[in-house]
């Protein structure tokens, strides 16, 4: 029997197909609530509570589409683009210039070490815009004033750039679901900036297409985390 | 302050943009629900970007838009779209100052996105 998509063989298709319909239903039901309660006469306490639970709701909905697409096998990797041969320090320069609206605005410095040698062979755009949202999430999660730690090295016959924040940190289960499209987290932002991080599901994608690899760390809530990005070395 | 036309369908998601723009800094100059609002509105109006949905009323899409948009004008557009088909990307890599982020929009993203096209050409 032909299978449809990776993961669902054509038995299972409308008991697949129910279950994302009761999910969706019922985040699509959480949603309404909230938006029916916040017209009440309620206290702001009640209010932030409830477009929290929203939030939730929304970012569980994105999920349980994203979970549908994969068992699907539907491809939402676009293929890489122009690529080019470029110093990986001359990438990390322009994401930390694209970034210091948002760590000038936390008074946050960056501090960078890097080795100027390093050539790598990328979609530049796409590399760029993935540093940058490290760096984003970086400035997000950590407090006013802190440094964040940018170090690209060798490593073996990769360039490996870590981006290391003194914030907030991953939990053991946050870590397992970091790069899962629309994971909420039980890490916050430090200064009411938006709690998702879906792009770090495309930054890990992003990084496999390149044939490198984007890992996570973190010793745990209050420990800061760190991201670091391994891409082949042009020869 | 850069000049910003944004074309959107929906009017109520083009009004939540356009408050999330302003808070940013920028002018927003003009809001277009179809291809053809919009070509009218570009008659007189000289936008630094345009922020566009893929879908719009009308016979165009937002492709074809940028498409006859750029035989004039060579406009930095940003597409925002729910698609998260590959062709439809690529398609949007292809057009030279086209970037796009992806639906649902956060306006972190927005922000760091515009804030780059304030710095340089998207």
């Amino acid at each position: 029997m032909e299978a449809i998509g990776r993961n669902i063989r054509p038995e299972g298709q409308a008991e697949r197909m129910h279950k994302f319909a009761h999910d969706l239903r019922n985040r699509l039901g959480g949603i309404q609530q909230v938006l029916r309660s916040v017209r009440e006469d309620i206290d702001a306490e009640e209010r932030a509570t409830l477009c929290e639970f929203g939030e939730k709701q929304f970012f569980k909905a994105m999920s349980d589409v994203e979970s549908l697409l994969d068992d699907l096998g539907v491809d939402r990797n676009p293929a890489l683009h122009d690529v080019t041969v470029v110093r990986a320090e001359e990438l990390v320069h322009t994401a930390v210039e694209l970034m210091l609206h948002r760590t000038q605005r936390k008074e946050q410095r960056t501090e960078l070490t890097t080795d100027p040698e390093l050539k790598v062979r990328v979609d530049i755009p796409a590399i760029e815009q993935l540093i940058a949202g490290l760096l984003s999430n970086a400035s997000k999660f950590s407090p006013k004033g802190s440094v964040l730690r940018v170090t690209l090295e060798r490593a073996g016959d990769h360039a490996a750039l870590s981006i290391e924040d003194p914030g907030v940190g991953l939990t053991a289960a946050d870590l397992e679901r970091v790069f899962t499209r629309y994971a909420w987290l039980s890490s916050t932002s430090t200064d009411g900036e938006v709690q998702g991080r879906s792009s770090l599901a495309r930054a890990h994608a992003c990084a496999r297409s390149h044939g490198g690899a984007l890992v996570a760390t973190s010793d745990g809530p209050g420990h800061g985390s760190r991201f670091t990005l391994r891409l082949p070395l042009a020869d | 302050m850069k000049k910003i036309i944004i074309i959107e369908d929906e009017a109520i998601i083009s009004f939540s943009y356009r408050l999330q723009l302003e808070r940013m800094g920028f002018d927003v100059i003009g809001t277009a629900r179809s291809a053809e609002e919009a070509e009218e509105m570009l008659r007189t109006e000289d936008p630094d970007l345009l922020i566009m949905d893929i879908y719009l009323k009308g016979a165009k899409t937002g492709l074809e838009l940028a498409q006859e948009i750029h035989r004039n004008k060579e406009i930095p557009i940003l597409f925002l779209t729910a698609s998260t088909k590959p062709e439809i990307i690529e398609a949007i890599r292809a057009l030279k100052g086209c970037s796009y982020l992806a639906k649902p929009i956060n306006s972190d993203s927005l922000e760091d996105v515009l804030q780059r096209f304030a710095r340089q050409p998207i």
